[in-house]
């Protein structure tokens, strides 16, 4: 295991098309990408193919990837956000064919995980921890407009609508949590630099 | 309409989440044009976005998956002829699905401009707390309570770090009360990882505030009679975050609790000042 390489010099690798590049990647970030995208589209095939397109669009992109746009897992969890996001607001436009499956909440895959998952995961999970508790310190209502517009692809409009809310109300919201989320995530990211 | 900077600023949390209607994201776009601030805060909008998708529950998926990325970057489909990346194919490792451990060991990390956000060292420091409680190894620069060799060479043996990082039922949160009502969780929190049959867990707390030098704060673990025993103390960095490797004198099922109260530099028998942050084990 080689926890010195950082994404940055991974997405390089990927760059010129070094394919053990990608596996570390992967390895690395299979599993926040999987269960973002599991979230969106709560089926679970739909979920492989995304994730399978999520990995190959990475490698296609690696070139264009510029370190100073954000690291390389936010890069990474964008493309996969934005390809969820269109499959579920193509579900959206026709619900018929929705739900043809019914794998919400599926178990966990039972097979043994190697020690490099293991490890992968931990840090993961530690990672999680962070984003949570810097969610869980903003006021409900702003985390509540941005929980809708990131996981479930809502405009302000739609979600003024859902929620029976003016529309400036909502924008307020998503601007004030939005900008108070960087803020303590910044914060985090300066109190874990540790010498 | 619209024309000030400040307006289209105010927009920008709604164009990065794409949450905005057609006709302000088209505003916006224009406006990104020509406005470098604006479309530097909307980079550090779009990390902070980025870093939402770890608020998802990691799901593992099938080993199929990753065989047909490296199927379909291996083969690239003739119909997609950018499947195959743009440059240096030569550059194409002979074995694509071959293991990376050992990859360029000792390339030193490299630091980009932007947000620290979990970022850089951070990572780094999270990824050897995890890679050295996990193997057993030394060396980590995360400030651990107590890094004694019996204690290594218990987790090492239980592998339990690990065990206990990957179990969502292990994690607790812990959280103290900032006593402002906008904000009523925006005081001291963290997690604390246990396992009902062990005697050691892994304890996170941030926000803490800092002390003065004849003050450390004790974590006591609390029995379902109420008792209380010391579980260690400790000083959070000065960011006021620690990470602390708890060994309790009985196994994690006896105490019902856990809380954090400020004492006496080297400790009290029994807890002299109300809780910091704590929470239930349940």
């Amino acid at each position: 295991m080689d926890w010195s390489e950082d994404d940055g010099q991974l997405i390089a690798r990927l760059a010129v098309g070094d394919s053990a590049a990608l596996d570390a990647l992967y390895e690395r970030y299979a599993g926040v990408v999987f269960g973002l995208v599991l979230r969106i589209v709560a089926e679970r095939p739909v979920a492989e193919d995304l994730l399978q397109e999520v990995f190959v669009r990475a490698w296609q992109r690696a070139g264009s990837y510029d370190g100073s746009r954000g690291r390389a897992g936010a890069w990474l969890c964008g493309i996969a956000r934005n390809l969820a996001i269109d499959e579920l607001r193509r579900q959206r436009r026709r619900p018929q064919l929705v739900s043809e499956h019914d794998d919400r909440d599926p178990p966990r895959e039972p097979s043994a995980p190697n020690g490099r998952e293991v490890a992968e995961e931990a840090w993961i999970n530690l990672r999680r921890v962070q984003i949570e508790t810097a969610l869980a310190r903003l006021p409900v209502a702003q985390r509540q407009v941005i929980e809708l517009a990131y996981f479930e692809g809502f405009t302000q409009s739609q979600i003024a609508a859902r929620l029976g809310e003016p529309l400036g109300t909502v924008k307020t919201r998503m601007r004030l949590g939005l900008r108070k989320l960087r803020d303590i995530l910044q914060g985090q990211g300066l109190e874990l630099e540790v010498d | 309409m619209m024309s000030h900077h400040e307006d289209y600023n105010d927009l920008l949390p709604g164009y990065a989440l794409d949450a905005l209607d057609d006709e302000e994201r088209r505003r916006v776009a224009a406006h990104l044009e020509s406005c470098p601030a604006c479309r530097l805060e909307l980079e550090e909008l779009r990390e902070t976005i980025g870093l939402l998708a770890f608020a998802a529950l990691g799901a593992r998926p099938p080993a199929r998956v990753k065989e047909a990325i490296f199927a379909r970057i291996a083969a690239p489909d003739p119909a997609d002829p950018d499947a195959a990346p743009p440059a240096s194919h030569e550059a194409v490792s002979a074995a694509s699905a071959a293991p990376t451990a050992g990859l360029a060991s000792g390339a030193a990390p490299v630091r980009r401009p932007g947000l620290s956000v979990l970022g850089g060292r951070a990572r780094l420091a999270l990824a050897a707390l995890a890679a050295a409680l996990i193997l057993g190894l030394g060396g980590w620069n995360v400030a651990l309570q107590q890094r004694n060799e019996a204690l290594a060479a218990q987790v090492r043996k239980q592998g339990l770090v690990a065990r206990l990082l990957n179990d969502p039922g292990a994690a607790h949160s812990l959280s103290g009360s900032s006593g402002d009502p906008d904000y009523p969780s925006s005081g001291p929190a963290g997690f604390i990882y246990t396992d009902p049959g062990s005697d050691v867990a892994l304890m996170l707390t941030y926000y803490l505030p800092q002390l003065p030098p004849d003050k450390q704060y004790q974590l006591w673990l609390i029995g379902p009679d109420g008792s209380r025993v010391s579980g260690g103390l400790f000083r959070p960095d000065a960011n006021g975050s620690a990470e602390l490797l708890v060994r309790a004198p009985a196994p994690f099922g006896n105490y019902r609790a856990v809380g954090v109260t400020v004492e006496p530099a080297g400790g009290s028998p029994g807890p002299t000042t109300p809780r910091v942050v704590g929470g239930t084990l349940q």
